[in-house]
């Protein structure tokens, strides 16, 4: 049957494809080869490989709680405060903050108890994950006057770390930032410990001339109190880049410190021993036991770098390449306008525009 | 109107390329809980006062 294919086309349909042929640069190449270039498979770097896979996977899983749960948070957003109110009127010259995740790092090497017990007088700004950890090793909004924390993964048992007793107790002192698609009973569980909410757009679709979800959301937040709108963050998939984000782009900090924020494992740890989310469902799941961990390809997908900064090797799974992956990027891009310090003495996050310096160097340098 | 045929060179079926393995494990290697965000338009992807 396709041996006897035939189209009709119009004179100057042809024409069109002829000139199109031609600009893409295919002008002395056959039919074939740009039916091949426009239809095939066209090489992706394994970043774009990588990201592809992750936008398409994240979206079928999440987009519908998004919508949801932002239709859930509606009047409580309306009702409550935007993060515009944390951009400072003035702000000083210099201004560092330190930006807390919850990595391997952060115990290797001590670093909660080295900053507890040091005079830190910058912004602190703790990812969910790592809050009660962080505050039962001391380092509370009580010393550390300027203490925020961050959710942006809109996942239900965010709600556990809020939940933990000692977050209640230093509840009335922190300001807490959260996305307006972040489930409602997450919300509930920030604000019954006294915290502070402050509401934000995390950006996923939107597009400065056509419509999105981001343009909808912020249409709707606009129709009642907040008539300026809310600020929207890149998050980089991930609560420590969108703190780290957060630091410089609304608390308006010069120099930006990252502990805990490993990006990576040690390369000790088993592949076995670590869990993911599953595509198909969105559960916890463990490392499937039928991927092969000796291909090339495993390999690509699941590498061991060098850091050179500290002198230590990493294991990452593709999730902790696509943030580190984008950190990275997105670190270097803004070189100019924020110092970002790897302080984990170890991790993924090293390259251009990276300084590396010990946690204590940090504290003896910029405690400010 | 022009009338024209095309040649159709019948390919076989051939086995998935190494890009294709590495889009299938990453596939499998689970999902972030949020996503990195691109634009046609760098400036809009790290931080909008306004949208």
């Amino acid at each position: 049957m396709l041996d006897d294919f035939s189209l009709e086309i119009s004179e100057n349909t042809l024409q069109k494809m002829k000139n199109a042929k031609e600009e893409m640069g295919f002008g002395a190449k056959s039919w074939s080869d740009w039916f091949e270039a426009l239809f095939g498979n066209s090489k992706q770097t394994e970043k774009e490989v990588i990201e592809k896979v992750f936008r398409d996977n994240i979206l079928k899983i999440f987009y519908e709680d998004w919508v949801r749960y932002f239709a859930l948070n509606l009047e409580n957003i309306w009702h409550g405060n935007s993060a515009r109110k944390l951009i400072p009127k003035k702000p000083r010259k210099v201004h560092s903050a330190i930006v807390i995740g919850r990595g391997p790092s952060l115990q290797k090497h001590n670093h909660l108890k080295l900053l507890a017990n040091s005079n830190y007088k910058g912004v602190i700004i703790c990812t969910d994950g790592a809050l009660p950890e962080v505050l039962k090793a001391g380092v509370i909004p009580t010393k550390f006057k300027k203490f925020y924390v961050v959710t942006i993964d809109t996942l239900v048992r965010q709600k556990d770390f809020y939940n933990n007793p000692v977050c209640k107790k230093y509840g009335n002192y922190i300001k807490c930032i959260l996305p307006t698609i972040v489930p409602p009973i997450v919300y509930f569980a920030a604000k019954n410990t006294g915290m502070k909410i402050y509401w934000i757009h995390t950006l996923f679709d939107y597009k400065r001339d056509g419509i999105s979800f981001n343009q909808i959301e912020n249409i709707i937040v606009k129709a009642k109190n907040h008539k300026k709108g809310l600020p929207a963050i890149q998050t980089g998939g991930n609560v420590g880049t969108a703190s780290w984000v957060i630091a410089w782009s609304i608390l308006k900090c010069s120099t930006v410190a990252l502990i805990g924020i490993d990006h990576g494992y040690d390369i000790r740890t088993s592949w076995n021993k670590i869990k993911q989310i599953d595509p198909e469902t969105g559960k916890i799941i463990t490392f499937p036991k039928d991927i092969a961990q000796n291909s090339d390809v495993f390999k690509k997908a699941y590498p061991t770098i060098y850091n050179p900064d500290f002198d230590c090797y990493v294991k990452q799974t593709p999730t902790f390449v696509y943030y580190s992956n984008a950190l990275k990027e997105f670190i270097f891009r803004t070189r100019k306008r924020v110092k970002t310090i790897n302080a984990t003495e170890g991790g993924s996050i090293f390259g251009k525009g990276i300084e590396s310096m010990t946690l204590k160097n940090f504290l003896e340098n910029y405690s400010y | 109107m022009i009338k024209g045929n095309f040649k159709i060179k019948k390919i076989k079926k051939r086995e998935a390329t190494d890009q294709e393995k590495f889009e299938q494990l990453i596939a499998r290697s689970g999902v972030g809980s949020h996503m990195v965000f691109r634009s046609k338009n760098e400036d809009d992807e790290l931080f909008l006062d306004k949208l």
